[in-house]
Parts: C-alpha cells; sequence; structure tokens
C-alpha cells in the first residue's frame, strides 16, 4: 500500500484526528500563553499584597476557558471518529476543530494582556478589580462564538454519510 | 421609582449648636453636605477641623497597632460559621459613646508596653545565639585563660586562622620561634582555632610574624566552655519569657472585638470632626450647607429645631441638577440591579433612572444565557442562603438579591431547553418520528432561536428609543421626541416588516407597506438628523451620516445573538462533561472495579459541572451587563451624577440599630 493509498481509504479519519488534535493543541497552547501573562504579573502583586490572591487567581483564569472549549471540542470529533469516515466529513471534522482552535489561539493571548492589565487595577483601586474581569470577559466573546461555531458544525450541519 | 427628589437647604446658627446638631445629624443619616469651602467665600472664614482630628487619628492609629498585635491569638470562626456569625448590633448613641466607656488606652499601652519587651528579649536572644555561634570553636579548650594569662616567662595567645588553615602558621613558628609552643583547638574548613605560646620578651615578634601567616588574635574572658553553658541557660530563660510575654497578649485576645468597636467609634467622631471642612464661619455663627430627601426634610427641620431652639435660619429650596447628588430609590426588585446601573454610571439629577426599566430585561437575559434547570436551582439556593445568613457584607448580599431573581429566571429558562446539568429531562414536544424534545431544543431549534434573540434585541432597543422619547417629551421638546425616537422606531420596524415580508412570511401587503413606511422614515431622518448644524450643507450631512447609523442598529441587533451562543456553549459543556462521566463509569456491575469507576465518573461530572456553572454564571453575567450598556444605555442614557452620601456613622463591624 502506497502512502497515497493510505490515504485515500483513510482519509477522513486522518482528516479528523488533525481536526481533535489541532482543537486541542491550538487552544491549549493560546490558554497557556494567555495564563502566563497574567500569572506573572498577578505573582507580582501577591508579593506585596497576599490577600488579594483569589481575585487575583480569577484574573488568571480568564483565559484558561479557551483550553477548555478547545478539549470539549476535541473530546467530541474524537467521539465520532469510530462512526467510520468519508472524506468530505473527516474535512468537516478538521474545519470544526481549527475554527475552536484558532479563535482559541489568538483569543487567549489578547485576553491574558487585558486581565493583566486588569491586576493593575486590583493592585491600585481594589473596589473596582471587577470592571478588570469584565474587560478581560469581553475579549473571551470571540472565543465563545468560535467555540459555538464549532458545536453547530458538529450537530446541526454535520453531513451525514 | 426613579431619582430620589431632593431638597437643598442653607442653614445659618450659633457655633455653639454644631457639635450637638451634627451629632443628630450623624444619626439621621439623611444629609449630604455641599463643600462651601471652594469657591467664593463672601468674607466668611473656612470652619477648620478641630485640633482633635489629628489627636484622634492618632489613637486610632494606636488602636490598629493594637489590632495588629492581637490578632494572631484570637480564635476566628472559619468558614461556614464566620458566615453564620452576625455582626455586633448598637444604637448610635451606643456606637458613639463605646470609645468613651472603654478603658482602651490601657489596653494599647499594656500590648504597647508587652511589645517593646518581647523586642528587647528576642534582640538579646539574637546576640547570645551570635556569640555562642562563635564561641563554639573553642568549645574543645581545656586550660582557661585565667591560667595562661598568669604565666611568668611565657606569653599565651588565643587565636584563629582563616581559611589557608594551620599550615603556613605552623610553618612559620617552626622556622622562627623554636622556644614555643601551639595546639589546634579545632579545624574547620573556614575557621581553625589556635592557642600558642612563647617566650615573653619573643611576644611582639612572634605577634608580627604570625600576623602575616593568618592569624588574628582573639580574647576570651572566662573558660569558653563554662560561657556557652551559661549563656544558654541565659537563652532557655529568655525564651520562657518570650513565651510568657506571648501569653499575656493571647490572654488579651477577649479585647481584639472591643478595640474593633473602639475603631468604629472613633472613626464615627473623626467623621463628625471632619464634616465641618464643608463649612463656614464667623466669629460665633457657622453656615451649613447640604441636600436631604424631600420627603425626610421634615426630620431635619425637626433636629435643628431640638438642637437650636429658636436661634437659627434656615432656608429650604429646590435642588439644582447641576449641582445635586443623585439617591436612587426603587421597588424591592428593582432595587437589586442598581448596582449595575452604578457601575456604569448614575444618572445625573433629573434624568431617568435606568434601573427599573433594565431590571426585566437583565433578569431574561441572564436566565436565556444560563438556561439550566439544576444550575438554576443551584444559584437560587446560593443566593437564599447568602441573603439569609448574617455574616456577608451588604455589597454581596445586594449582588446575591439580584441573583435571586436571575436564578428563578433561570430555572424558568432551563425548563425551556429542557437541560438539568447538561442532561435533558424535560421535553414535552412530541416530534414526528414520535419521540419527545426540548419546547427548544439545542441541536434542532438553534435557528429558530437565532430568530428568537434578534426580536428579543429589537424590542429592547426599540424600548431604549421610546424612552429616550419619552424623556424628551417630559422636558417638553416634543419634536426631538418624534425626529430622535419616532423617526428611528418606524424606520427600523418597518424594515423589519419588510425583510420579514419578503422572505414570504408576511401577507405580501405588510411587505409593500414596510417598504413605503421605510423611505418615508429614512427621508424624514435624513431631514432631522442635521438639524442642529449651522450650514445647509452641514444639516444635509449630518442628515445623512444620520441615516447611515441604520448600519449601527443592524450591529446592536445582531448582537443578541450572544443569548444563544452562551446558551448553548453551557449546555454543550455540561453535556461533554457528563459525557465523560458516562465513558468513565462505563457498565455497571456490583465489582469494586465498577464502583471506583463510578466514583471517578461522579468526580468528573461534579467538578464539571462545578467549573460550567462558574463559567457560565461569569458569561452571563458580563454579557448581560454589556447587553444593557452598550446597545440598550446607547439609546437613552448619559449618566455621571455624583452619589449622594449622608453624613453618618462610619462603621466596619458594628452594624447600627435603628
Amino acid at each position: 500500500m502506497t502512502f497515497i493509498e493510505f490515504l485515500a481509504s483513510n482519509g477522513g479519519y486522518v482528516l479528523a484526528v488533525f481536526g481533535a488534535a489541532l482543537a486541542v493543541f491550538m487552544s491549549g497552547t493560546g490558554s497557556s500563553r494567555g495564563c502566563g501573562i497574567v500569572g506573572k504579573t498577578a505573582a507580582g502583586l501577591v508579593t506585596a499584597e497576599p490577600e488579594k490572591f483569589g481575585r487575583a487567581l480569577i484574573l488568571q483564569l480568564l483565559p484558561g476557558t479557551q483550553g477548555l472549549y478547545g478539549f470539549i471540542i476535541g473530546f467530541l470529533i474524537a467521539l465520532k471518529i469510530p462512526e467510520g469516515l468519508t472524506m468530505s466529513q473527516g474535512l468537516y471534522l478538521l474545519a470544526a476543530g481549527l475554527t475552536v482552535g484558532v479563535t482559541g489561539l489568538t483569543s487567549s493571548k489578547s485576553q491574558g494582556e487585558v486581565a493583566a492589565a486588569g491586576i493593575q487595577i486590583l493592585a491600585k483601586n481594589p473596589e473596582q478589580s471587577t470592571k478588570g474581569i469584565i474587560f478581560a470577559a469581553i475579549v473571551e466573546t470571540y472565543a465563545i462564538l468560535g467555540f459555538v461555531a464549532s458545536i453547530i458544525m458538529l450537530f446541526v450541519t454535520y453531513p451525514e454519510a | 421609582m426613579s431619582v430620589v427628589k431632593l431638597d437643598e437647604f442653607t442653614l445659618l446658627t450659633l457655633d455653639s449648636y454644631k457639635e450637638p446638631l451634627l451629632k443628630r445629624l450623624q444619626e439621621f443619616e439623611g444629609v449630604h453636605f455641599k463643600n462651601l469651602q471652594t469657591g467664593d467665600l463672601d468674607g466668611l472664614k473656612p470652619d477648620r477641623a478641630l485640633t482633635d482630628v489629628s489627636e484622634l487619628e492618632a489613637e486610632i492609629a494606636k488602636i490598629r497597632f493594637a489590632i495588629n498585635k492581637i490578632e494572631p491569638f484570637v480564635k476566628k470562626a472559619a468558614g461556614f460559621k464566620a458566615y453564620m456569625t452576625a455582626p455586633p448590633e448598637m444604637s448610635f448613641k451606643e456606637l458613639d459613646d463605646y470609645a468613651k466607656n472603654y478603658d482602651y488606652e490601657s489596653v494599647c499601652a499594656a500590648l504597647k508596653r508587652i511589645d517593646e519587651e518581647m523586642k528587647g528579649v528576642s534582640a538579646e536572644i539574637n546576640a547570645i545565639s551570635a556569640e555562642n555561634e562563635s564561641l563554639r570553636i573553642w568549645r574543645a579548650l581545656d586550660v582557661s585563660p585565667e591560667e595562661t594569662d598568669a604565666l611568668q616567662y611565657v606569653s599565651c595567645f588565643y587565636g584563629v586562622l582563616g581559611k589557608a588553615g594551620a599550615a603556613p602558621f605552623i610553618e612559620a613558628i617552626n622556622e622562627k620561634f623554636e622556644a614555643s609552643f601551639y595546639d589546634v583547638i579545632s579545624a574547620g574548613p573556614n575557621e581553625t582555632s589556635v592557642i600558642f605560646g612563647v617566650l615573653k620578651e619573643q611576644a611582639d615578634d612572634a605577634l608580627r610574624e604570625l600576623k602575616n601567616a593568618g592569624f588574628s588574635k582573639v580574647t576570651l574572658d572566662a573558660p569558653p566552655v563554662k560561657r556557652i553553658e551559661e549563656n544558654e541557660a541565659r537563652l532557655k530563660a529568655l525564651r520562657e519569657e518570650s513565651e510568657n510575654l506571648q501569653g499575656s497578649v493571647a490572654a488579651m485576645a477577649a479585647e481584639y472585638h472591643k478595640l474593633l468597636m473602639t475603631l468604629d467609634s472613633l472613626a464615627t467622631i473623626l467623621e463628625r470632626g471632619k464634616a465641618r471642612e464643608n463649612f463656614l464661619t464667623t466669629v460665633n455663627a457657622v453656615v451649613i450647607d447640604g441636600w436631604a430627601p424631600s420627603d425626610s426634610f421634615g426630620e431635619l427641620e425637626e433636629a435643628t429645631r431640638k438642637c437650636c431652639g429658636d436661634e437659627y435660619y434656615m432656608e429650604r429650596r429646590e435642588a439644582e441638577a447641576e449641582t445635586a447628588p443623585v439617591k436612587l430609590k426603587n421597588s424591592k426588585m428593582a432595587s437589586a440591579f442598581e448596582g449595575i446601573t452604578r457601575m456604569y454610571a448614575l444618572p445625573k439629577y433629573g434624568e431617568i433612572d435606568p434601573t427599573p426599566h433594565l431590571a426585566p430585561f437583565y433578569i431574561a437575559f441572564f436566565g436565556i444565557m444560563v438556561g439550566d434547570m439544576g444550575f438554576g436551582l443551584l444559584l437560587l439556593a446560593l443566593s437564599i442562603f447568602v441573603k439569609r445568613a448574617p455574616g456577608f457584607s451588604n455589597g454581596v448580599k445586594e449582588f446575591m438579591n439580584m441573583m435571586f431573581y436571575c436564578a428563578i429566571a433561570v430555572t424558568v429558562a432551563g425548563a425551556l431547553f429542557g437541560g438539568f446539568f447538561g442532561v435533558t429531562v424535560f421535553s414535552p414536544l412530541r416530534m414526528d418520528d414520535g419521540g419527545f424534545k426540548p419546547i427548544l431544543d439545542s441541536r434542532l431549534d438553534i435557528q429558530n432561536m437565532l430568530v428568537y434573540s434578534l426580536a428579543i434585541g429589537l424590542a429592547h432597543i426599540i424600548y431604549g428609543l421610546w424612552l429616550k422619547g419619552w424623556s424628551n417629551l417630559k422636558d417638553g421638546k416634543p419634536l426631538d421626541a418624534l425626529f430622535d425616537s419616532g423617526f428611528w422606531i418606524i424606520c427600523i420596524l418597518s424594515a423589519t416588516v419588510w425583510l420579514v415580508g419578503a422572505v414570504g412570511v408576511l401577507p405580501s401587503g405588510a411587505a409593500v407597506a414596510g417598504k413605503w413606511a421605510f423611505i418615508a422614515s429614512a427621508v424624514g431622518l435624513a431631514l432631522t438628523q442635521g438639524r442642529e448644524n449651522a450650514t445647509i450643507v452641514g444639516k444635509a450631512a449630518g442628515g445623512l451620516f444620520g441615516v447611515y447609523g441604520i448600519t449601527g442598529y443592524l450591529g446592536d441587533i445582531v448582537s443578541y445573538t450572544r443569548l444563544v451562543a452562551l446558551m448553548l456553549s453551557g449546555a454543550y459543556i455540561g453535556m461533554s462533561f457528563n459525557m465523560m462521566a458516562g465513558l468513565v463509569a462505563g457498565e455497571f456491575s456490583l465489582g469494586i472495579g465498577s464502583i471506583i469507576r463510578l466514583l471517578f465518573a461522579a468526580v468528573i461530572a461534579v467538578l464539571g459541572q462545578a467549573l460550567n456553572v462558574g463559567l457560565s454564571a461569569l458569561g452571563a453575567y458580563v454579557h448581560t451587563c454589556r447587553l444593557q450598556y452598550v446597545e440598550f444605555f446607547g439609546k437613552f442614557y448619559d449618566g455621571g451624577g455624583k452619589p449622594f452620601t449622608p453624613f453618618g456613622a462610619v462603621s466596619a463591624t458594628v452594624k447600627i440599630k435603628k
């Protein structure tokens, strides 16, 4: 069996596996970067004011949700793999994985930067720190949209064989 | 149900009545002072806070110090119990007199004394420990310095050698001072202690030579072993003393709460002193200006009469919109949402209070976005607990009061979507294939839900435009109401009818009517939106730009699809965690392996749903706020009022009984 033959007969699987992997991997990469950005700033604040740990942690967790979205889409794609996939279904699943993956990858970093700025609010004007959370959560909208688009691809418009 | 009507007053009275009057007003807690010391003083002098303000501040600092010292020894209720403990309650008068009646000064002085003793003890402990550390290398010395000093022909030196060790030192002795002796007491990697004896006439020479070999002389007063033992005995005594001192601080732990209450008491008195920084004085008289709610103004007048007899003059007038502070008053339900208005900006005095208008939408939006019966019941239970538990702060209680109404909506919306912690349990509708589905299924009805969300958005935005028109009408500007609200409402509604009609849902006549109504309102907008510009060209350009604003409305309405997006993300995250738990659990049997798997599955489901409810609630909170602030407030609301902060008691610990 040549490589091309392998691809032709198993293309649906290959693409779907890549879709699942990319969904988890890209959004996970984004989230770890976002959480890292906030974590660095938060650690600086907690050195001086350890009692603000709880609220700083919430800010650090915000860019972490993209990783969760990607993981869930990856999981849902993986559930489809044993069903037996055509090439076009595989492509569809790859696209579903990329949608949440790319939005997660890009939005997490931006959200991390906003949340890190929110740490400054927490440091200087702690009564207003809820507003920092809101600013950061606004960025998340686009990750949610990516996630929901992937969900729709998987459950509503998925091409049954 | 709106911004509370205030009256402004100017009070002129004798300076000697000021203190009792202020005390009474502080108890009344319904007056917001105006700062008269800025701007033109009309030849009057600013009333200075009394010297006792700085004294009070010093007292407060003393108490803070004492509280910090006692705090580590106070057993505090933790977790659940802390929330169930009610704060101490007292009347204003009790709080005001508390500091006077409690001998906090002796407590503070005692703590200060103990603290100083402790500092002394720990300094001594450090010094003695350091000495013992340096004596450690002499422990093996078996002669006493007294004995060696008494020798007739020989000088004895004790000394330390550095890292180079004993070798160069021994070499120097062997080369030049044959009539001598040395002994290495202890040899370590960094320090070597030695004793060295030489004939008295050679002593100076020897010292000079040996210094070059790394020897530095040490003076020992007593036999080191003895000294170390003495030191250790002393250390033991000191440690005991330190423990005793800590014990005497711990014995004062009962004073902790009293000190906290004293802090409140002094802060309240300090507040009274600082209030003077708003007033003007002559030699004997004082001028006070401020605002009080119109419906409790009588109480202010009565308080003044009681304190000043008839030796006062008070002028009452209507508050001016530009300067008056803002106090909100709403129904029990709407007032729970005042925090949302406040977070954006308070209305200006005289402006419409958006709180009662945003509340029903807020509840509905939050409900749809979370949309799960299980989450709703959980949030409901949490909000009822927080509302009932006495240990939460007012801010948290207010937030949870809002959450109470939202949680009911979450449960209702959950029934609509059929979900209970991500499991579809309520499916009343029969489908064609004989199965059942929820009223709005999160897989089959997404398109319908998107359309409904747009319709909700349309209603919200039109309501916002209507509010703007209504407040313009109230201000006597009917034309503005027609141009800026009426035209837009007609424009948006007719465009909707036209579009929906074009799809073929409505009779064809409706689409045609919608089309012409849309064109007419667009022309109306083009003619009126630039009316504030001076030139004809400006008016035309402004009008066209106004019509271009339609695209903004389009964006606004599409923004409401986030209602569906958030609901779906919560539903599918919940479903996925349940699926994962199901995969882990596998087929159930009575074997031990199956039970362990089941336990793991339960942990996954519980943690997953906990994460999901947190995420959903946070997302719903943020996005509901956004829809209110951007899409809704943008249509009619400016805000920018400053809050009415009544002069009253300052209490962090005590709850004031009314």
